[in-house]
């Protein structure tokens, strides 16, 4: 209801958004936290946001340029959508940015992040103080069942970086040549042996090699509870080993007999698309369903997950310590997450990535909107996904690299 | 066919020779013949085809060009040989020295293979003969005009060509350097009894007043 | 006068070219050796350089790139040598003149794409035999494209730099009399490959050693190409260098900086082998070039056919086309699986969408392309001429300094641009000119003019300048007789210089991702950024636009000369 149309005039527009505020934000205290948002909105009247966002997808990038022109319609805001190849050249620019002492006027006003890269920036005090507390929209997100909002990775988010969407590892499978997915890393082994080659992942660095990985050691080791603290070097050797046994003997049956591996996820959809893979995996439950809806993908893809369930996370968007346009940033992030954009983005029509946004804190009418979304062709519902595995804490990522860089990439 | 008609004594022949450009000759039919140490200079305007005419005989005409006629060297027929195949030396305007190789590199790269000293030695003693002894190591971009001239015809002489051809040689040098090099080029051909021609303007380079009319095509005297 | 003169360009060229590079190679190098406050690293240290000698990728990383750097550069090399042997002079040779500029107008990225959808399993060639020959319904599991051993990359950079060598050894004949060398040698017995290779190859050697440099520092930190085609486990070292440079382990960006100054090492020991090589050769050869003609048909004279080397011109020719065409087919294709040889489903869609986020990207570097083209252009015409004025003038020291100048030009094209780009950005930050747009041009003109400049000088230095004094007599004015008599014969190779100038440009991903700051978009940083994603018709667009630009500007080069004049045989 606070952005009912856009097409209604600029005037008309600010009065009924001043009023729908005062109407929502009953308490003293959100009130003065309006007053303060109200000087924010103003402050960013005519700024333009450079928003860093990785460029590597159509449909994401369709989705970038629509909220632009939302923000420059409703707030006068003019956002770029810098197309980054990688995430890490983002915090290089910012890192060379330090480096020659530019503590404002920076070029980055707002970076689609997570993870280890959110990770990093925090401890090295590349972001902006905590603002998400700030944004409106803020208080429709569902902190209290997604734990993945409060701690990125397992670092702690405290209010640096605004949820955007939410991200579960789900696996595709090309039905025209498997019928029976696994159903955990440990069942993949005997599909393989029958379909020699079909399956792979991206060689570690990348994150979605790391994911798998990840996901297997989840799935292998005996002590799940180590997981979740900081990693013990002395005892690494002896709790991964069940890992590296699997993945000794996983590596012989895949793509290339695991001498080469893809790039990254998109290069797993293309193979997959070529039949030169009958698996592949992705972090959007609707990738699949979007994938075909493009003609990337055959209708006889469809999607599957572990059933100890998969890992999930949350991806957000943050503010660098030098933005030039924090202000018309703040405005860009809040309205990412508002009703109306994470309605949009979860159609499967137009990204189908899934809400941030708590069901019980929205109005009815936002409430069926969600509802009434259909559900693509080839995405399992809520209760089809199952449950939602913990990222492990951060340093299991760099310790599990290390070794598999040692033992595969030599 | 070819040999029957040619008689011991005759070295070099050219038999009703033509050379046409889009189905136009360039000259009327020629033909003549030359003996061991006989130099006969070929004369007429510029543009008449003098140039062209060597071409055909050393086998580098261009593409555009087509040729009729006989050309026997010893009795061969050089008409359909490669330029490689044909034992013609050609000595032009330009020096064309190789500058990526020395004066000795320059005349080793034209003596046949053989005996590593004694190539050397053949050296020494072909720039002793055009008194440019010591000059094996000079770089050749250091050398005077007439001194380019002379190893370039030396390059030329070392390949033991058995017809030498020499497109206006003398042009390019003052009239001292001239009759030098001239005196020298008529000294190294009487040496080694081969038959020559010259392209030439200059009436002085006619052996025995003797030249040949491109124009008419006929052998002409000249008349002091 | 002449002094002052001197001094002054000294310094111009030093200010421009040599001392940003020497700031940028220094803030790379200071991360190198663990001084990197942005992270908190504020003592030095050896400790990068030895994690990442120790790193497990770091040693067979280094063997394959080397191995690919060496051997593709070798073999391009040989590959285009042996092409001009065998087709100069043939029929051949006007076609391959004209169709040099061309293939240097296909973009190293667009190239790479094209030819792994030729070569890899499920890709072209394959599915013109499948199933019908084959049987294959299935792509077969093999391992052609990104082999470890970096056979497929090498063929890329082959295919690729050959081209370039073509065209460096077109321009360096043009300061020779080829034809009139080949002649005397044919009077002496000597066959045409032999000529060659004893009389024309030493000749054009002196001028391809540069190229040759240029490309060996190309392939040894080429990033793009060995990203499509490269090994993945471990990547080729400037890949696993870009890859410590973006991990979000900020610690990892010492590791990277560590990797530039070995990756700069490595090049260094390879140029110095390189002319180590040379000189052996060289004495090993002296005895060779005047051993005398050889007459009689040698075992290896099948290998000097024109035959067998316009196949391979073709064929080079050829996979370039096809790697074109592929991307054509692709950006029209809505569906297009194995094993179809042609897509399932045809669409317009993705050259309709692309339009409005083209417009920017596309004006944006045909600006900056034109721009850096003919400053470089008029920055090589400046100095050639200088050149050339100095060596008729008969001063000979004079010419020797501009020599060891010049080398100084090259320095951007010979060292590895992750090596300096990182320091740059920060000089650039530091001061307060990121993405601007002068300076983002001039971060081109750093890579264009020692192309522009290399590929005009032989032909400019080669030009009569009889006919320049000739006109300066008759009007009196020096600039006029420049501008309208020398500059206007040697239209031609200008407007060509001016063509390989912009498609420098165009290709350049690096320069405007560091010092562009975000701020301007270019073809090649929208294209790249599409490559990471998984839809192959859109990174077709965008790559198709990529080599368009580039392809136009060739063609005018090659065009207006032509029509310029039209009525002039002799030109």
């Amino acid at each position: 209801m606070l952005f009912a149309s856009s097409k209604i005039s600029k005037l008309k527009y600010r009065s009924s958004m001043i009023a729908g505020l005062a109407f929502l934000f009953a308490s003293s205290q959100i009130f003065a936290n309006s007053e303060l948002w109200h000087k924010t909105l103003k402050e960013a009247q005519g700024q333009t946001v450079y928003f860093n966002a990785w460029g590597g997808s159509q449909t994401i990038n369709d989705y970038i340029r629509w909220a632009a022109d939302q923000v420059e319609q409703q707030y006068q805001v003019t956002v770029k959508h810098v197309k980054v190849t990688e995430t890490g050249d983002v915090v290089s620019k910012i890192l060379a940015e330090k480096m020659a002492g530019r503590s404002e006027n920076g070029s980055v006003d707002l970076v689609w992040i997570n993870g280890e890269n959110f990770k990093a920036m925090k401890e090295n005090g590349l972001l902006a103080k905590a603002y998400t507390q700030q944004l409106p929209n803020y208080a429709l997100v569902d902190v209290e069942n997604k734990p993945s909002i409060a701690f990125d990775f397992t670092t702690p988010v405290d209010n640096q970086e605004a949820p955007w969407g939410m991200a579960q590892l789900v696996f595709m499978h090309d039905t025209a040549h498997l019928k029976h997915p696994p159903t955990s890393v440990e069942t993949l082994l005997p599909i393989l042996e029958k379909n020699l080659g079909r399956f792979s992942y991206p060689a570690l660095p990348n994150f979605y090699g790391t994911t798998f990985v990840k996901q297997a050691l989840i799935e292998l080791i005996q002590d799940k509870a180590l997981l979740s603290k900081p990693v013990d070097p002395e005892k690494f050797a002896e709790v991964t080993l069940p890992l590296w046994e699997y993945l000794d003997k996983l590596h012989p049956l895949m793509w290339r007999e695991g001498r080469s591996f893809p790039k990254n996820a998109e290069q797993m959809k293309k193979l997959l698309n070529n039949s030169e893979l009958f698996i592949a995996f992705t972090f959007n439950p609707n990738d699949t369903s979007n994938a075909i809806e493009n003609d990337e993908l055959p209708s006889s893809v469809k999607t599957y997950v572990h059933a100890g369930g998969t890992l999930g996370n949350t991806h957000f968007v943050a503010i660098p310590y030098n933005a030039n346009a924090s202000a018309g940033a703040k405005v860009l992030a809040n309205f990412l997450m508002s009703p109306q954009a994470q309605l949009h983005k979860a159609s499967p029509k137009i990204w189908g990535d899934p809400t941030v946004l708590a069901m019980g804190k929205l109005t009815e009418q936002d409430r069926q909107g969600f509802a009434n979304l259909p559900l693509g062709v080839a995405t399992l519902n809520a209760s089809e996904l199952g449950k939602v595995l913990l990222e492990p804490h951060s340093s299991w990522v760099t310790a599990l690299e290390t070794v598999w860089q040692a033992r595969y990439a030599k | 066919m070819q040999t029957a008609e040619v008689s011991e004594k005759v070295v070099f022949a050219l038999k009703k020779v033509q050379v046409n450009h889009h189905n136009s000759c360039l000259f009327g039919e020629i033909s003549f013949n030359l003996v061991a140490g006989e130099i006969l200079t070929i004369m007429g305007p510029s543009g008449c085809g003098k140039s062209t005419l060597l071409a055909a005989i050393s086998g580098s005409l261009s593409s555009v060009f087509t040729f009729t006629g006989g050309i026997y060297l010893h009795g061969r027929s050089l008409g359909k040989l490669p330029m490689a195949a044909r034992n013609v030396g050609v000595q032009f305007q330009e020096d064309l020295l190789f500058p990526h190789l020395n004066v000795e590199g320059n005349l080793l790269f034209s003596l046949a293979r053989g005996d590593r000293l004694k190539r050397k030695e053949k050296v020494r003693q072909a720039l002793r003969s055009a008194g440019l002894e010591g000059f094996e190591h000079k770089d050749v971009a250091a050398l005077s005009g007439g001194q380019k001239a002379r190893v370039g015809l030396l390059r030329t002489l070392l390949a033991e060509p058995e017809l030498l051809l020499l497109d206006e040689p003398f042009s390019r040098l003052d009239q001292k350097l001239r009759d030098d090099f001239r005196a020298f080029v008529f000294k190294q051909i009487e040496w080694l009894k081969i038959p020559a021609l010259l392209v030439s303007h200059d009436i002085q380079d006619c052996q025995n007043q003797r030249f040949l009319n491109l124009v008419t095509g006929n052998i002409e005297t000249y008349q002091i | 006068m002449v002094m002052v003169r001197l001094l002054a360009f000294k310094i111009f060229i030093a200010v421009v070219f040599v001392l940003p590079i020497a700031f940028g190679l220094i803030g790379t190098w200071l991360p190198a050796f663990g001084y990197f406050p942005s992270i908190g690293r504020n003592s030095f240290s050896w400790q990068p350089l030895l994690s990442m000698l120790s790193h497990p990728s770091t040693v067979s990383s280094i063997e394959t790139t080397v191995l690919t750097g060496l051997l593709s550069t070798f073999l391009a090399f040989l590959i285009s040598q042996w092409l001009c042997m065998g087709l100069y002079q043939g029929s051949s040779w006007r076609w391959l003149n004209r169709f040099v500029g061309p293939l240097l107008a296909v973009p190293h990225l667009a190239f790479a794409i094209g030819l792994s959808f030729l070569l890899s399993p499920s890709g072209w060639i394959v599915r013109l035999i499948s199933p019908s020959i084959t049987g294959f319904v299935l792509p077969p599991d093999w391992l052609l494209v990104n082999d470890t051993l970096g056979l497929s990359l090498s063929l890329g950079l082959v295919l690729k730099e050959v081209p370039f060598f073509l065209l460096m050894s077109m321009a360096a004949m043009a300061g020779l009399n080829t034809d009139k060398t080949l002649q005397v040698a044919a009077s002496l017995g000597y066959s045409h490959h032999q000529a060659w290779c004893k009389l024309i190859f030493p000749q054009i050697y002196s001028q391809l050693r540069l190229p040759i440099v240029a490309v060996l520092s190309y392939s040894l930190s080429v990033v793009d190409l060995s990203i499509v085609l490269g090994p993945v486990a471990p990547s080729t070292f400037s890949v696993l260098i870009i890859q410590w440079f973006g991990d979000a382990d900020l610690n990892f960006r010492l590791l990277g900086a560590a990797g530039t100054v070995l990756l700069l090492v490595m090049l260094i020991l390879s140029i110095g082998l390189l002319f180590m090589l040379e000189k052996i050769l060289r004495s090993l050869a002296a005895e060779w070039l005047v051993y005398g003609a050889v007459k009689k048909k040698n075992w290896w004279c099948c290998f000097t056919s024109a035959w067998l080397a316009r196949t391979s011109a073709l064929f080079i020719l050829l996979i370039s086309l096809l790697s074109i065409v592929v991307l054509l087919i692709n950006s029209f294709s809505q569906q297009w699986r194995f094993p179809n040889f042609l897509p399932s489903a045809w669409s317009l869609k993705y050259w309709i969408k692309s339009w409005h986020q083209l417009v920017e990207p596309l004006l944006n570097t045909a600006i900056i392309g034109f721009s850096s083209a003919l400053i470089a252009l008029v920055l090589s015409v400046v100095l050639l001429e200088w050149q050339s004025r100095s060596m008729t003038g008969q001063k000979k020291q004079k010419a020797a300094v501009s020599k060891r100048l010049l080398w100084l030009i090259y320095i951007p094209m010979l060292v590895p641009q992750v090596s300096f780009l990182f320091g740059i950005q920060v000089l650039v930050i530091g001061l307060g000119l990121e993405g601007n747009f002068a300076v983002l041009i001039w971060s081109h003109l750093l890579f264009v003019l020692p192309y522009s400049y290399l590929s005009l000088s032989q032909v400019y230095l080669r030009y009569d300048n009889r006919y320049l004094q000739l006109a300066e007599i008759l009007s009196g004015s020096r600039l006029k007789s420049l501008f309208k008599i020398k500059l206007l014969m040697l239209l031609k190779p200008l407007a060509f210089s001016f063509a390989v100038g912009f498609s420098v440009s165009v290709t350049q991903y690096l320069p405007s991702l560091y010092v562009g700051a975000g701020r301007v978009s270019t073809l090649t940083l929208e294209t790249v950024a599409l490559a990471t994603g998984s839809d192959d018709r859109v990174t077709s667009v965008f790559s198709l636009w990529q080599f368009a630009l580039p392809l136009i500007v060739y063609i005018l080069a090659i065009a207006i000369p032509r029509f310029y004049f039209r009525h002039c045989k002799g030109m």
